[in-house]
């Protein structure tokens, strides 16, 4: 374990945002707080804002009223495309891959951010464009390895089934060596064994300093890796705490853990 | 970490195993290189056009199938690159200075229309370049100073250096040649590279790309500017080539001639734009020849065109969707898989 145990600093601070879409009551007043190195869970039945918040937090859509702030500054002013350098990344719900692009170089795409080298650079094949892109393909290649997809880097990433795509995409996040990485739902469309293998993944990123929101309606695969969970019930934060307080917690069960159980 | 260097080395090997467009197109260099000195005068300005077509072409395949934008106007960046070329060098200014500024203008140009077009979302850059080409036409048929609707003639020819003058139409087959490979090497350099990967990323999903960093509107602006200035290259050596330029050498005809280049062609590879500049290229000879014939009205090459390009478009969209390129490449994939599951 690391020294984020006794230094953890907030990473990210949710302050009252709210979303209406027309007369859906999207995120009403929600607020949390995540730490540093921490894994976060959001759970929620459907429609219960999860992507919403994500949607608001990657600054793809923008919130009615509410701040969410960055390592504590405000993100207000932030375009969408300045959060991965910044060391925020997220991948979307219904992301699809890059299209006519393999594996090895959707991942690739994921570390724009990271390098420096611009179209005149690229062009006429600088010395720095070089050596960047040696750097990313090595970079990409540690990535593929950890998430298992060897045997596929250079196939088309789009011709994959589904559950491939998902570890794509956070392939494509690792790669722009985020602080903070927001994952909507990447366990859906993988088979039992695959998700094992994403859960140990992920223990080891966040064993290794990396703060992750997770939504995921697999309850089993969240609890076993936040610390600490939110739970949304249309749109508003219903309740907080470790999986052992959410899991025996009469209104969650009532509004969500119920359902899904019987699901 | 530990890479498993084995099934790096396989998976490199295997990506190697697809030498067959490199040799296509070493084969399709040498012949293009052979091409001029044995071509008489007539083929060998066939044989520049083509080459500026595809100079053309490239471009435009970076804008529509990289980039993900529509450009009906090309053509304008042409005429601009041209008019440039010569209205500078009937000033006075050494053709090949003229020469290397004509893209700088043509970018300047798609620069002005560019910002305005490119922030709004959706295919505003589609109709607003074909606007521009109308009203720049429009201006340039109306403006003494730009040769208005005759046109500028007796344009000098290019002088690489003070001694070294092209004449012959041989001579612009080389050159053109020579541009049109820079072009391909540039712009595939740019396509494997940080820059090029945003922008086929941002081609797909412009939420995506710019989630992995991508400044969207940008770069979607760097490519069309990219377009222009190849535009302005081949407008600018046709000036020079062909020494008289008019408002009816750019017409509208052309622009849409470029976007069936890449429909052609296939829009995801910068090969597909040649190969659409070339049956391209060959159809116009083949429909002037025809539209041309002894009593015909003198509107019938134009009739012929929109028909024969109509015709094609529905073709291809109906069998070669993706274009020739990809389906030949297609093809030759299952070719070599059962080739190599027999032995
Ligand atoms: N762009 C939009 N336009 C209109 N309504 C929307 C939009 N996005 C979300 N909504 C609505 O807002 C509510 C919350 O949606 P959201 O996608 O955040 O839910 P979620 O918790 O992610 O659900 P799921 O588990 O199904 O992914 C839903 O009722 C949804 O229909
Ligand atoms: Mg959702």
């Amino acid at each position: 374990m690391s020294l984020t145990e006794q230094t953890r600093s907030e990473i990210l601070r949710v302050d009252s945002v709210s979303k209406t879409f027309g007369a859906v009551r999207a995120l009403h007043d929600v607020s949390l707080s995540v730490s540093e190195g921490e894994c976060r869970g959001i759970i929620g039945a459907n429609g219960a804002g999860k992507s919403t918040l994500f949607r608001i937090i990657a600054r793809h859509m923008s919130s009615d009223s509410g701040h969410v702030s960055y390592r504590g500054k405000s993100l207000a002013h932030s375009p969408a495309h300045s959060l991965a350098g910044m060391g925020l990344a997220i991948v979307f719900q219904e992301a699809l891959p890059f299209q006519d692009m393999t594996v090895q170089e959707n991942i690739m795409v994921g570390g724009h951010s990271t390098l420096r080298h611009g179209f005149l650079a690229a062009m006429l094949k600088t010395p720095s464009r070089r050596v960047e892109e040696n750097e990313i393909r090595t970079r990409s290649w540690e990535i593929i390895d950890r998430l298992g997809l060897s045997d596929i880097a250079n196939e088309h990433a789009q011709e994959l089934p589904f559950g491939m795509q998902r570890l794509v995409q956070i392939g494509r996040a690792l790669c722009g060596r985020p602080r903070l990485l927001l994952l909507d739902e990447p366990a859906s469309g993988l088979r039992f064994q695959e998700r094992n293998a994403l859960a140990e993944v992920l223990k080891k990123l966040i064993s290794e300093g990396l703060t992750v929101m997770l939504v995921e309606h697999d309850v089993r695969f969240v609890f076993s890796l936040a610390e600490s969970i939110t739970v949304l019930d249309l749109g508003e934060v219903i309740a907080e705490g470790t999986p052992q307080e959410i899991r025996e917690n009469p209104q969650v069960i009532e509004a969500y853990l119920g359902t899904a159980a019987n699901a | 970490m530990a890479i498993d260097t084995q099934k790096v080395q396989e998976i490199s090997k295997s990506k190697s195993g697809s030498r067959l467009p490199l040799f296509g197109a070493a084969i399709a260099l040498i012949v293009a290189l052979l091409l001029p000195s044995v071509l008489n005068s007539a083929n060998s300005s066939v044989y520049v056009y083509t080459m500026l077509y595809a100079i053309v072409a490239v471009g435009l395949s970076l804008l529509i199938g990289y980039a993900g934008q529509v450009s009906l106007g090309q053509a304008v960046f042409v005429a601009v690159g041209a008019y440039t070329a010569a209205i500078l060098s009937a000033h006075g200014v050494p053709t090949i200075l003229a020469f290397i500024l004509a893209p700088f203008v043509s970018m300047m140009v798609a620069l002005i229309v560019g910002i305005p077009l490119l922030t709004l979302r959706g295919n505003y850059l589609a109709f607003g370049t074909l606007a521009l080409q109308l009203i720049i036409l429009g201006v340039v048929a109306n403006t003494t100073f730009l040769g208005g609707s005759l046109g500028i003639p007796s344009i000098p020819q290019l002088g690489l250096t003070s001694s070294l003058q092209l004449g012959s139409a041989k001579s612009y087959a080389w050159l053109s040649l020579v541009l049109l490979v820079g072009v391909l090497i540039v712009s595939r350099n740019l396509i494997n590279s940080r820059p090029g990967r945003g922008l086929r990323a941002l081609a797909t999903t412009e939420i995506g790309a710019a989630a992995a960093g991508v400044p969207v509107g940008r770069y979607r602006l760097y490519a069309f500017l990219l377009s222009a200035a190849y535009g302005g290259i081949a407008g600018a050596v046709y000036a020079f080539f062909t020494g008289f330029i008019s408002p009816n050498s750019f017409s509208v005809l052309l622009s849409i001639e470029f976007i069936v280049m890449i429909m052609v062609g296939g829009s995801r590879s910068i090969w597909g734009a040649v190969v659409g500049a070339f049956v391209i290229s060959i159809l116009v000879q083949v429909l002037n020849t025809l539209g041309t014939l002894h009593g015909l009205p003198n509107s019938m090459p134009a009739i012929f065109s929109y028909a024969a390009y109509g015709l094609l478009l529905v073709v291809i969209i109906r069998y070669m969707p993706d274009g020739i390129v990809a389906w030949f490449g297609k093809r030759l994939g299952r070719l070599t898989t059962a080739s190599k599951n027999l032995d």
